[in-house]
C-alpha cells in the first residue's frame, strides 16, 4: 500500500512539474509585460503577474484550445493589472507633479504624461498601444463594449498627445 | 496625422519597446513554480477522489437496478391469504 502510494505521489509530481515549466515558460514574460505596461512599475507588477498566472494555472483546465490559451491567459493577466491600479488609484508617485524635461529622462516623461489620463481611458490606449489588441478584444478583457473601447482610446490618444506637448515644451 | 501625434506616437512605442525590454531582462519569482505545484497537488488528488465517488455511486446504481429486475426473483404473491382477505374486507 505504502509502495503504491508513493508511486501515485511520483507520478502526479512528475506530470505536474513538467506541465507547470511548460505552463510559466509559454506565459511568465507575457504576462510580465502585460502588468508592466499597465501599472508601470515593477515590483507591483511583478506581484500582479505572479496572481494572475496562478489564477489562470487554477482554472487552465476551461480552455479546451491551446491556441486560444495565449489569449485566454492575457485577459486574466490585463484584469489582474486593472484590478491593482483600480487597488491603489492614488499611489502614482508621477502622478502628482510632471517633471522638467531637463531633469527627467524620457520614460518618466511618457509616464507622468499617461499618468494624467484617467485611468479607464489610459488603460485603452496602454492595451492598444503596447499589445496591439483589437477593440473587440479591449472590450472582452475590461468588460465594456468595443465601441465605449474606441471612444475611450480615442480620447486617451489626445489626452496624451495634450500632456505630452506640455511636458515636452 | 499631424506631426506632433507622430512624436507622440513614436514617443510611446519606444516606451513600450523599453518596458517589455525590461520585462525580460531577468528571470524573476523563481519561486513561481513551486508555489504553482503546491496548489496544482493537492487538486489533483480531489479530482482522483471525486472521480472515484462518482464511478462508486454509477456501479452501485446499476447493481441495485439490476437486482430489482432479477428474473429468477419469486413472484408476487396476488393471490396469497392475506391479499384475498384484504380483498373481501374491501368488498364487504
Amino acid at each position: 500500500m505504502e509502495n503504491l502510494r508513493s508511486w501515485a505521489a511520483s507520478g502526479l509530481a512528475s506530470a505536474s512539474t513538467a506541465e507547470a515549466e511548460l505552463f510559466l515558460a509559454s506565459h511568465k514574460e507575457r504576462v510580465l509585460k502585460v502588468c508592466l505596461s499597465i501599472i508601470g512599475h515593477r515590483e507591483r507588477a511583478e506581484d500582479a503577474a505572479q496572481e494572475a498566472l496562478i489564477k489562470a494555472w487554477i482554472n487552465r483546465t476551461d480552455v479546451r484550445d491551446d491556441e486560444k490559451e495565449a489569449a485566454w491567459v492575457r485577459v486574466i493577466a490585463v484584469r489582474q493589472a486593472w484590478t491593482e491600479v483600480r487597488r491603489y488609484p492614488d499611489t502614482d508617485e508621477l502622478s502628482e507633479s510632471i517633471p522638467d524635461k531637463g531633469s527627467a529622462d524620457e520614460t518618466a516623461l511618457v509616464q507622468a504624461a499617461l499618468n494624467r489620463i484617467p485611468a479607464e481611458r489610459r488603460i485603452v490606449l496602454i492595451l492598444a498601444e503596447s499589445e496591439g489588441m483589437t477593440m473587440d478584444e479591449i472590450g472582452e478583457a475590461l468588460d465594456i463594449p468595443s465601441g465605449t473601447a474606441a471612444s475611450r482610446l480615442y480620447r486617451a490618444r489626445i489626452a496624451f498627445q495634450t500632456y505630452w506637448e506640455q511636458g515636452d515644451k | 496625422m499631424s506631426k506632433s501625434n507622430t512624436r507622440a506616437n513614436q514617443v510611446l512605442d519606444t516606451y513600450f519597446d523599453k518596458l517589455h525590454t525590461e520585462a525580460a531582462k531577468d528571470d524573476w519569482a523563481p519561486d513561481l513554480k513551486d508555489r504553482v505545484l503546491k496548489i496544482s497537488r493537492p487538486k489533483r488528488v480531489y479530482e482522483i477522489l471525486l472521480f472515484s465517488l462518482v464511478g462508486a455511486g454509477i456501479i452501485a446504481a446499476i447493481a441495485m437496478l439490476t437486482a430489482r429486475e432479477d428474473p429468477n426473483a419469486p413472484p408476487m404473491m396476488i393471490d396469497s391469504p392475506a391479499v384475498q382477505s384484504a380483498q373481501s374486507r374491501i368488498g364487504e
